[in-house]
């Protein structure tokens, strides 16, 4: 039980609520487990309270509802999610293996492979499935009219999402220069698929978050440096819920420093990289470690097919 | 019956090597271990211009530039943190470099003897059967997932140059690795707890751009 840890902050309800909101998990009873790592929602930039900012309409489980009336146009795919899409077999693909060794788990295989290989499907095409994650999306109710001005802003061809380099553009103009291996990652963590693009409600979810980050960042940055030591990482860390060992936090400071291991330290953007990447694998993890013993069983395709994201974003 | 087929040694070469296995021995300054070829350690010294034994990243690229490919500085950084002395900052000495340069001549050859068409690119039929003739039988979905992360987004076949191909390769080797040290029964299937986990997924992070 040495990992688990109950959050310890004074916003961890907040935080509870809120992930549980985005990520469709249910509500965790207290005291339990690895904790949940998103960015809480934070007072201080006068987001407004949880219950609007990301209250999805209570209707919408997140994913997999079927989408309300015409967003996108299209039309409410039978099988949106979970289901192999029509037509995109493996074994139609040329690499494809003509018998998987490994029974596949489902869910591995429609959340990681979502739109993998196909490109970027229309949304109104018969690979319309993929973006079942995607299609309720419409600003909540009662958005900072401030947030849609941005999204708008950053839809630069005016499609309705966000792809990847807009987001990027739309991220350094306001804030420093963010790397498109951060932006994938955010975006996977808001899509928890591997389709590049966006639309408001998680654009939405994003832009909070990303305030939250950077309130996390000035909150551990407790020397004012502009960077999170190793000591720092870990408080924030904790203050997610995720304790990590002094090995794995090594591991971190050392691959997430832009300086190569001379300052030992990691700046904003990749600080945001990091805690997504810990929070990304210890939830996946937890999904495989449903006693809660701190230790989880992978068949070997599973597990390359759980780490590959986070490892090339 | 495990789907990864022959065992090999926990290292980033992708046959059985000669090199002195990861991580080197020493600690502080290393010298090349017996029997390196005279152009390996002249291209340490032609860029470890400071004599100070430790050649950081920009140096390693270009020492690599001449003798194989210029490489991504992402990949520079990977092949680094992969080689490096598990406690030192992201620099290599004379045996991490000779280490690597030994593996890096394995995967070339491996490249070489699966681009058929000499197209100087590994598509993903010949990543499937490079990987698989070093006895690594991938699950086409998770080549597919592997290589739709060297996309470009437009849903064009995707082709990996050799630095790409050795990323790929040494991810799918170093984990695969890891994992069946977990897997002592072959059974194809791993317990891991959760600190060895996260420990065996990290160092194969590809950051930055």
């Amino acid at each position: 039980m040495i990992h688990y840890i109950s959050p310890i902050t004074d916003f961890s309800q907040h935080k509870i609520t809120f992930l549980s909101n985005m990520s469709g998990y249910p509500n965790q009873p207290p005291g339990y487990g690895y904790g949940y790592g998103g960015p809480p929602p934070s007072q201080s930039y006068g987001a407004p309270p949880p219950s609007q900012s990301y209250g999805a309409p209570p209707s919408s489980q997140s994913y997999g509802a079927p989408p309300p009336s015409q967003s996108y146009g299209a039309p409410p795919p039978s099988q949106s999610y979970g289901a192999p899409p029509p037509g995109q077999s493996y074994s139609a693909t040329p690499y494809g293996q003509p018998s998987a060794p490994y029974a596949k788990p489902p869910k591995e295989e429609s959340q990681s492979h979502g739109g993998s290989g196909s490109g970027y499907p229309p949304p109104a095409s018969a690979y319309g499935s993929p973006f079942a994650a995607l299609v309720p999306s419409v600003f909540p109710p009662g958005t900072d009219p401030s947030v849609v001005a941005c999204f708008q802003i950053a839809d630069q061809d005016g499609s309705g999402l966000i792809d990847d380099k807009e987001m990027q553009r739309a991220l350094s103009s306001y804030n420093q220069s963010f790397s498109l291996r951060t932006v994938h990652l955010l975006m996977y963590h808001f899509t928890n698929t591997n389709i590049k693009k966006i639309g408001p409600k998680e654009f939405t979810s994003l832009f909070y978050s990303l305030q939250n980050w950077r309130a996390i960042f000035e909150r551990f940055d407790k020397d004012r440096s502009g960077k999170i030591d190793s000591v720092e990482l870990r408080d924030a860390l904790l203050s997610l819920g995720y304790a990590v060992s002094p090995v794995v936090l090594d591991l971190l400071v050392s691959k997430f420093d832009k300086t190569g291991g001379k300052s030992r330290a990691i700046e904003y953007d990749n600080f945001i990289e990091c805690c997504l990447t810990v929070k990304g694998l210890t939830d996946k993890f937890k999904e495989k470690d449903t006693a809660y013993t701190g230790t989880a069983t992978f068949s070997y395709e599973s597990f390359m097919l759980t780490v590959l994201p986070f490892l090339i974003a | 019956m495990s789907s990864y087929g022959r065992y090999h040694s926990q290292s980033y070469a992708p046959s059985a090597p000669q090199e002195p296995s990861y991580p080197p021995s020493s600690s502080g300054y290393s010298s090349f271990p017996p029997g390196t070829p005279q152009d390996v350690i002249r291209s340490f010294q032609m860029v470890d211009r400071d004599g100070s034994g430790f050649i950081d990243e920009y140096e390693l690229q270009q020492a690599l530039s001449s003798a194989f490919h210029r490489f991504n500085l992402r990949t520079i950084r990977l092949l680094m943190f992969l080689f490096k002395h598990p406690h030192q900052p992201l620099r290599i000495g004379p045996n991490e470099f000779a280490a690597l340069w030994n593996c890096l001549g394995h995967w070339r050859g491996i490249f070489e003897r699966y681009d058929k068409d000499r197209s100087r690119k590994i598509d993903a039929l010949e990543l499937r059967d490079a990987l698989y003739g070093i006895g690594y039988a991938v699950p086409g979905s998770v080549l597919q997932l592997l290589l739709s992360k060297y996309g470009d987004g437009s849903g064009r076949r995707v082709e990996l140059g050799f630095d790409s191909f050795v990323e790929c390769g040494m991810i799918i080797k170093g984990l695969t690795d890891k994992f069946k040290e977990k897997d002592r029964g072959y059974s194809g299937s791993a317990t891991l707890k959760y600190d060895d986990f996260m420990s065996m997924v990290i160092p194969f992070l590809v950051s930055y751009e």
